[in-house]
């Protein structure tokens, strides 16, 4: 019977011990409500700040980004011009190459065109000379026909027209007796107009 | 020595070259006159001299000292002689001359002499200068008169072709 006192005595500690191990628990469980609360609030302050740190940051980012972007914009700009005058000194060099190129053929070949007319010309001069000889000599020998006819046929009129001309002054041919009467008929006419007074 | 002498003797100078060949004369007597032989004073009388010339010298027997001083009155009144510029178409003989000579000499009023040229080109007639005058009588004058009035008709009558 003793032993119903003890495992009540045991029984009522363990309650007991229960309680107060529940009572702790729970104890903690509020610790740990609050404790989560504040933590979720810490968190949520911390999120907070992480979130406006992340924004900065970003904007932070952002701002050297566009001074960076600056800067390369430069450095791209530098770097175009730099590469544009490079490629234009090639085309420059390039071009005067060519220059130089299509003169020094284009030199060669007058040079070798005048060599060949050099050549040339020798035979084409004797043959082109020879043909204007001999058209020339041709032409001459036309043309003095032609002006030997010509001539006769002009003195032929002009004869029949001195004739003519001679008849209408003087009414008569010219002879010694003609001669005489003319001189004398321009003396006499002289003398009408004073030549002698 | 007369005056008559003088005109006679000067109507053997009808031109300028007879002008010219009796002052020559005239000269070559006065040279001889102090010289003798083939140059002497008589033999150029009776063979250099013209006959007019030769009778006013000898037709008296007159000394060398009046032979010169004739000779001197010879070569004045060549010296008064005027020349009459004649231009004429050809060489008129001798009888022609004269007669011009004389014609003119009548009209002039004073002794001259004949200048006479010769150009063909005038044709006929004779062009005449005289005392600063000057007149063309010429046949080529009446001809280019003529001409300039029918010229354009007489070539086309006869059908002249001119080329420019």
């Amino acid at each position: 019977m003793i032993a119903a006192p003890i495992l009540i005595i045991f029984l009522s500690l363990t309650l007991g011990a229960t309680l107060i191990a529940y009572d702790r628990l729970l104890r903690e469980l509020r610790e740990l409500k609050t404790e989560k609360g504040s933590f979720e609030e810490s968190g949520r302050l911390k999120a907070a700040k992480i979130m406006e740190e992340a924004r900065d940051k970003a904007l932070q980012i952002l701002e050297e980004a566009k001074l960076d972007a600056g800067e390369n914009q430069q450095k791209v700009d530098g770097e175009m011009e730099r590469i544009t005058q490079m490629q234009l000194d090639n085309y420059n060099n390039m071009i005067q190459k060519i220059s130089k190129s299509i003169e020094d053929e284009a030199l060669k070949e007058v040079d070798e065109f005048r060599k060949k007319l050099e050549t040339d010309a020798g035979s084409v001069q004797k043959t082109v000379v020879a043909r204007v000889e001999e058209d020339y000599v041709q032409a001459k020998k036309q043309i003095e026909v032609y002006k030997t006819e010509r001539m006769k046929q002009i003195d032929r009129q002009i004869l029949v027209l001195m004739k003519d001309v001679g008849k209408d002054i003087l009414g008569k041919t010219m002879d010694f007796d003609t001669h005489r009467e003319l001189i004398m008929q321009a003396l006499e006419e002289a003398r009408k107009e004073n030549v002698f007074g | 020595m007369s005056s008559d002498d003088l005109k006679t003797l000067l109507k053997t100078v009808f031109t300028r070259d007879d002008w010219l060949r009796l002052r020559r004369e005239v000269d070559r007597l006065e040279e001889s006159l102090y010289k003798t032989g083939d140059e002497g004073y008589e033999t150029v009388l009776e063979n250099d001299v013209r006959k007019e010339l030769a009778e006013i010298i000898t037709s008296q027997n007159i000394s060398k000292d009046i032979v010169h001083d004739r000779l001197r009155e010879i070569r004045e009144a060549l010296g008064g002689v005027h020349a009459v510029k004649i231009t004429l178409a050809a060489e008129p003989p001798r009888s022609l001359v004269k007669e011009i000579w004389t014609w003119v000499g009548k009209h002039a009023g004073e002794e001259i002499i004949l200048e006479i040229k010769i150009n063909p080109g005038i044709i006929g007639g004779a062009l005449i200068a005289w005392n600063g005058r000057y007149a063309d009588f010429s046949l080529r004058e009446k001809w280019e008169k003529d001409w300039a009035e029918k010229g354009a008709e007489r070539l086309k009558k006869w059908e002249i072709i001119t080329y420019g």
